[in-house]
């Protein structure tokens, strides 16, 4: 079966994952680099099925159903063009914070790749579940090397953000095993799978609401939808480097992919229902997002509160229901994903570097750090959507979709970019700018080393790539059959389109 | 009639006699024999149970005592907590203490009177086998005989007896009702307010020994004063005996099910809030066992077919991960003042990967992420409750969960997020055992179908 390459890509992470344990504690940098070459290889096979994935296909492609628990319980997998995206992402991601963590996690350094490997495993298992329960099993399994990430290899309040974390999270999830518990027994049909309850006719409307209220307890949570988000800059800041991007880059996106994946298919007129309400927390969280970014001092969660704003953004354009809507909330992810993550990576090197996130302790560091300066604006700039870059890509047709809608919509939601290019730039005048601040103290930072450049590089590529040839992602990225229905077209009275 | 159905009480109860005796003849510096066939001999006595489990039913003494492959299944579960705590005594701290003999002919005792229990038909054989246990209990539990273990013993004693005076009465109430005193004749008379409150009153003490809320508050200061490796035993044991015989009851349970619903919903709410405010181990360990006896009661609410194997599946589960918890704080020192916290579990992630990770796999399961089995039991009993319709007892099951959550995650901080000092007690052979415990899991983890048709197999021979 030609599925086999989903079950390489699932499981190897798992594998690898107990392969790290066996590797010399002793020998830092050897195991670190085994690890990356280990996690260079789910990247290839992800990067292959992308290459392979007919273009404009809505339909569920390389499909394996292998007898489970029950069956109605298979242990069934497939990608889609929902799920592709999310699957690069979060292979391409591994290798990149792998490289990142060369020096940051002080002690069990084992425990650390491993998790990193558990998390990448968990995160793809949610994305290519076909069955619901599987889906909340990867769902759950996500939350423990997360915790342990948050925990063990975090800041100085770890314990407390990483519990926070859990609790969050928890508290929105056990909801969602009640929901999807409670569909089972409604569809009637025996069985967890997702595509028998999205080809089954529609639950009663009051159903719906009950349900989708449940489903999205768990989504709204990993968004973050205002005002559930306050886990969010605690975790965020408190991570390790390569637990806040992988937090910002795919954590949220899971909220993403299980509101499309199962709340639109399966609760329609629910979603409609709730459709402006949404839009208003969506709406203030873009908002209040980036005023309190902009107000931050720690650069850390200046980048973390920037995500509660962009998440926002492309939960609006998720809302609009409308194919641009779609295909920008959907790119938006990936790009937020690469220019945050990206973010977040140049915020962990300074502070290798400097021990300190804080913007006043530094200035003019572009004058010690000329090459990590340029990439650090190209991310900045991508993150406040200039065109050209890939935030701008993602963001057109979000605004798009709200302009067509509703001006007055686009016009709110435009005042949170707006403020975005504020605090994005003043963070670089601040930071970068002005007096050299390390002279004074008497070290001078040191530029990029070979290493740093190479993570970093790949993402400048397709911060770039994607911003000039977005085509690269959209056309695999055609509404899949269970959300094209949903989608709905609209038109300018004077039919300009 | 064939009498072979007795043998395995009578095995229990001979190695029972066999103990005692060497207890009184032995002088108390050659304890080398007992460390090798206690084990041993326990060992044998659960393995020769198994090739027993699949075969017919078989009814002595009019129902009193019924052989089937309930109560085989019951005899191995019994066994597995009584062996636990057996290889666990020799490496526990404090063993000076405790008489190895006794401790034995007591724990073999207490496991024949909890066979009974969940081997009766008859309510009357039914409440002496309990009483016969709360005995055991209260010896067990109170076996240092230092102050503070009277202490906890005594209070479990009286409260105890008050149970099953109420427990008597209701059963005095039944008869006179009904001039029947076993389930089948109860299943088939129609509900009169003398019969429920009867079987109501009845419950009391099964409900008590089960610990659940708010009949529970001997259960945390038992736990905390028994033994480590006791106190494996005394929160895994009577859950087995009792629960099964909960089942067989259950038929008759039909008109006090709002009853035993809203105990569910006290008992799974309150046991985890309880536990997240605890700071001794043992404590902790013993509201989580509370918590879980609510979760066990809710599968009784269930129909027919799924209530056996929700509750089977999740008892199987219950025992194997609870034995793990306390497998692994036996490993900590114990004293007449010192009792483990939360602080002894400190840098045992660093200094002790393997027994924090099998810990840690224990909690897990026991908070019910997934994939652990712990899940799977909870899927299969929250599924068919709320195709009944128990959205109460389910939805307030859900939040005792997540609530669990974060009193089990308490122990990850010290574990693995700060290091000092691990103080270490215990032996090879409690590490073995531990170790054991985690494979039984792994299994359960990986191949549910196992368990599944195993139970499957049970209920198509009862």
């Amino acid at each position: 079966m030609r599925g086999h390459a989903l079950l390489f890509l699932l499981a190897f992470p798992f594998f690898a994952a107990a392969l790290v344990l066996l590797f010399p504690q002793k020998r830092r940098s050897l195991t670190i680099l085994l690890s990356f070459l280990l996690s260079l290889l789910p990247f290839g096979a992800a990067l292959r099925l992308f290459f392979l994935f007919p273009e404009g296909s809505t339909a569920p492609f390389r499909e394996i159903s292998l007898p489970w628990l029950d069956p109605g319980v298979p242990f069934h997998l497939a990608v889609d063009s929902l799920s592709l995206p999310l699957i690069l992402l979060t292979t391409l991601l591994l290798p990149i914070t792998l490289l990142a963590s060369w020096k940051n996690p002080g002690e069990g350094i084992k425990g650390f790749l491993s998790s990193l490997f558990l998390l990448e495993g968990a995160l793809l298992g949610v994305f290519l579940s076909q069955n619901a329960l599987l889906f909340y099993l990867f769902w759950e399994t996500v939350l423990i090397p997360m915790y342990f990430l948050i925990g063990k290899w975090g800041g100085e309040r770890r314990t407390g953000a990483a519990r926070k974390f859990l609790l969050y999270t928890m508290a929105g999830s056990v909801p969602l095993l009640a929901g999807i518990l409670w569909s089972f027994s409604l569809y009637g049909r025996g069985s967890f799978e997702i595509a028998l309850w999205t080809s089954a006719p529609l639950l009663p409307a009051a159903l719906q609401k009950i349900l989708f209220l449940l489903f999205l307890s768990a989504f709204a949570v990993k968004l973050p939808l205002f005002p559930f988000h306050t886990w969010l800059p605690d975790a965020h800041t408190e991570a390790p480097t390569a637990g806040s991007v992988f937090l910002a880059a795919v954590l949220l996106k899971m909220g993403v992919y299980g509101f499309l994946r199962l709340a639109v298919p399966l609760f329609p007129e629910a979603v409609l229902s709730f459709r402006p309400a949404l839009i208003a927390l969506a709406l203030i969280g873009v908002v209040y997002g980036a005023l309190t970014a902009f107000a931050q001092e720690d650069m850390k969660r200046l980048v973390a509160y920037s995500s509660v704003s962009h998440m926002g953004l492309i939960f609006l354009g998720l809302l609009t229901l409308t194919p641009e809507g779609y295909v920008g909330g959907l790119l938006q992810s990936v790009n937020h994903g690469l220019s945050t993550g990206a973010l977040f990576l140049c915020v962990g090197l300074l502070y290798e570097r400097t021990h300190t996130r804080l913007q006043r302790e530094y200035g003019g560091t572009a004058k010690a750090m000329p090459a990590f300066n340029l990439l650090f604006l190209v991310f900045l700039l991508s993150s406040a959507g200039l065109p050209g870059l890939n935030g701008f890509t993602g963001e057109f047709p979000i605004f798009w979709a709200l302009f067509l809608k509703s001006p007055w919509l686009a016009g709110a939601a435009l005042t949170g970019t707006v403020v975005g290019a504020v605090y994005l730039l003043s963070l670089y005048k601040r930071v970068m700018t002005g007096p050299e601040k390390s002279l004074e103290s008497g070290t001078r930072l040191l530029d990029l080393s070979p290493r740093e450049l190479l993570l970093l590089l790949p993402l400048l590529l397709l911060v770039v790539w994607i911003g000039l040839y977005p085509s690269l992602l959209t056309k695999k990225m055609a509404p899949p059959s269970y959300i094209a229905p949903f989608l709905k077209e609209y038109r300018l009275p004077g039919g300009i389109r | 009639m064939s009498l072979l159905p007795l043998a395995a009480p009578a095995a229990l109860f001979l190695s029972a006699l066999l103990f005692l005796t060497e207890g009184a003849l032995a002088s108390r510096k050659a304890p080398s024999l007992r460390k090798i066939h206690l084990p041993l001999f326990s060992l044998l006595l659960l393995l020769s149970l198994v090739p027993l489990l699949f075969s017919a039913p078989e009814s002595l003494f009019h129902g009193q005592f019924l052989w089937d492959s309930l109560s085989r299944c019951s005899g191995l579960l019994l066994g597995f907590s009584a062996l636990s705590a057996m290889l666990l005594l020799p490496g526990y701290s404090r063993k000076s203490e405790v008489p190895g003999a006794e401790t034995a002919a007591l724990l073999f005792l207490g496991n024949l009177a909890l066979l009974l229990l969940s081997s009766t038909t008859h309510l009357l054989t039914a409440l002496l086998a309990l009483e016969a246990f709360s005995f055991i209990t209260v010896l067990l539990g109170g076996i240092l005989r230092d102050r503070r273990s009277s202490e906890g013993a005594m209070k479990t004693f009286f409260l105890g007896l008050t149970a099953s005076l109420f427990s008597l009465f209701g059963l005095a109430l039944l008869f006179g009702a009904t001039g029947k005193a076993d389930i089948a004749s109860l299943v088939s008379l129609s509900p009169s307010p003398l019969l429920k409150a009867g079987l109501l009153l009845f419950l009391f003490s099964f409900l008590f020994k089960f610990a659940m809320a708010p009949l529970h508050s001997w259960a945390p200061d038992l736990y905390q004063v028994a033994p480590a490796p006791l106190g494996a035993y005394l929160s895994t044991a009577p859950k087995v005996g009792i629960a099964l015989f909960l089942l067989r009851l259950s038929p008759a349970l039909t008109p006090l099910l709002p009853f035993l619903g809203a105990f569910v919903i006290v008992t799974v709410l309150w046991g985890n809030l309880c536990a997240l405010r605890q700071e001794d181990l043992r404590r902790l360990a013993a509201y989580s066992s509370v918590a879980h006896s609510g979760y066990m009661a809710l599968a009784l609410l269930l129909p027919s077919p799924f209530r056996g194997n929700a509750l089977l599946f999740y008892l199987t589960v219950y025992v194997i991960m609870n034995l793990s918890l306390f497998q692994a704080l036996s490993l900590l020192p114990e004293g007449p003042e010192l009792s483990p916290s939360l602080e002894n579990l400190k840098g045992w992630g660093k200094d002790e990967p393997w027994i924090a990770g099998f810990l840690a796999f224990a909690l897990l399961s026991l908070a019910g992420f997934p994939p652990t089995p712990g899940f799977l039991a909870k899927a299969i009993l929250f599924l068919p409750a709320l195709e009944k319709g128990l959205f109460l007892p389910v939805g307030a099951a859900l939040l005792g969960t997540l609530i669990s959550v974060a009193a089990y995650f308490r122990l990850f901080a010290p574990i693995y997020f700060s290091s000092g000092s691990t103080l270490k007690g215990g032996d090879r052979r409690g590490r073995a055992l531990l170790a054991l415990s985690s494979l039984l899991l792994l299994v359960l983890t990986l191949w549910p179908k196992g368990l599944t048709l195993l139970i499957k197999e049970v209920f198509s021979h009862v």
